[in-house]
């Protein structure tokens, strides 16, 4: 996973190494809900933006209600780590 | 006194309207374990503000300055047996007579479940409401909502053997007050917090210099979620007419631990066969920190607010293993390598 990579790749990466994953292949438009992503799989992801960039997220960026598809959760994140 | 053999007011549910803290998960606010109890207490009558008050214990993040199993107005009676077949006959009679017990199945031999066949395990608890024909029906916070987080068990002879350790519960609620409360509950968290700070400092060292196993990640998040966080929701719940402001910075720093603790359970996902790759948990490493200092600032506050004295200060270089050795504990309380594997012609009654 290179630094270089979207904020967007690099989460369809993450999902795709989830063990249970249901996908073979995961995009931007893939419903969070329909992958499985629960409260968990949330706050380990967010944890990995948050050290790998330094970031801090607030309590309501761990709110799977707040995202519909993977695209929606990327924006979110970037958004945080990029300012 | 309201104990595990007492009638029932009516049946044992989990409910999350009925329950305590469950927003967006039965393990919001609550253990697996606590929301066994809470369930038990309620089917008795109890209360939810009476429950909380029941519950709650001082926080203590090493783990040592009490029974596990006791409460401030009760206890757990816990049977322990490496084979469950021990103790089946006496379970299954509690059972059936309508005491409901609160069950830690080793998962080996637990149908359907992720360790089933693979890898001695006890971490989770769940409630046995009622026995009949050949089936254990139990309340578990991982069942489908949609069947009322009900599951039913036909018994085998793994099931018995997997029944290896359960509980009934005994409890006197008891009236408190905002001085009974400070006295019992917020003194006593503010000085052992206070005392164990440093040790938290100190596993943050050890995490960054040597990771942590998938072994270790496990008995951490047991210790996070089933302890430090229902602790800290509990005091918060119990204090919240008599001490609002300290209510609100208990559940700051419960909401921190929830959010690390189920960080590592989400690193157990991706961290699949390759458990002991440390750095599958190396992410999570910023929720502990985070923890940390939520709970850092919880000691100030209450110390602030309660007028004490503050805590000395701690040499930074000097090792304190004390919440390190209650996850090592943890680790070896959780993988029960003694177990021996069921026969198939074992009986089961």
């Amino acid at each position: 996973m290179a630094d270089g990579d979207s904020t967007l790749n690099q989460l369809v990466s993450l999902l795709l190494q989830r063990q249970g994953n249901p996908a073979d292949s995961i995009g931007a438009d893939d419903r969070l809900l329909d992958l499985g992503v629960d409260s968990i799989d949330m706050a380990y992801l967010m944890s990995h933006f948050e050290r790998r960039y330094d970031a801090d997220f607030a309590d309501e960026d761990f709110e799977l209600t707040r995202y519909v598809t993977v695209a929606d959760l990327a924006k979110a994140i970037d958004a945080r780590i990029h300012g | 006194m309201v104990d595990g053999a007492a009638a029932l007011r009516r049946p044992p549910v989990l409910d999350p309207e009925l329950s305590l803290g469950w927003d967006d998960g039965p393990l919001d606010g609550l253990s697996c374990l606590l929301r066994c109890v809470e369930s038990a207490l309620r089917a008795q009558g109890l209360s939810n503000p009476e429950i909380a008050q029941a519950l709650a214990v001082p926080l203590d993040l090493r783990g040592d300055r009490r029974r596990s199993s006791s409460f401030r107005h009760g206890h757990l009676h816990w049977r322990n047996a490496v084979d469950g077949r021990q103790h089946w006959a006496e379970f299954v009679a509690l059972v059936e007579s309508g005491t409901p017990c609160v069950l830690m199945p080793d998962r080996y031999y637990w149908p359907g479940d992720e360790f089933e066949g693979v890898k001695h395990f006890l971490d989770h608890m769940v409630l046995a409401v009622a026995h009949a024909d050949g089936v254990l029906e139990v309340l578990d916070t991982d069942a489908p909502p949609s069947d009322g987080y009900r599951r039913w068990i036909p018994v085998t002879p793994e099931v018995v053997r997997g029944c290896c350790r359960f509980a009934t519960v005994h409890v006197t609620p008891v009236p408190d007050d905002a001085a009974t409360l400070r006295a019992t509950l917020l003194e006593p968290t503010a000085t052992a917090l206070g005392e164990d700070l440093p040790a938290l400092r100190t596993i943050e060292r050890r995490w960054r210099r040597d990771g942590l196993t998938g072994s270790a990640a496990r008995a951490l998040h047991v210790v996070v979620l089933g302890a430090v966080q229902p602790s800290l929701f509990l005091i918060a719940t119990a204090v919240r007419q008599t001490h609002p402001g300290l209510a609100d910075e208990l559940l700051t720093a419960s909401r921190a631990a929830q959010r690390l603790g189920k960080a590592l359970i989400g690193a157990h996902r991706w961290a699949g066969a390759q458990a002991d790759d440390t750095s599958v948990y190396d992410p999570v490493l910023g929720a502990f920190t985070a923890c940390e200092a939520a709970l850092t600032r919880l000691s100030d506050e209450l110390h602030r607010q309660l007028g004490l004295q503050p805590p000395p200060a701690a040499d930074p270089d000097q090792d304190d293993d004390g919440v390190w050795r209650r996850v090592v504990r943890n680790q070896a309380w959780c993988y029960g390598d003694q177990v021996a594997p069921a026969r198939s012609e074992e009986s089961t009654r």
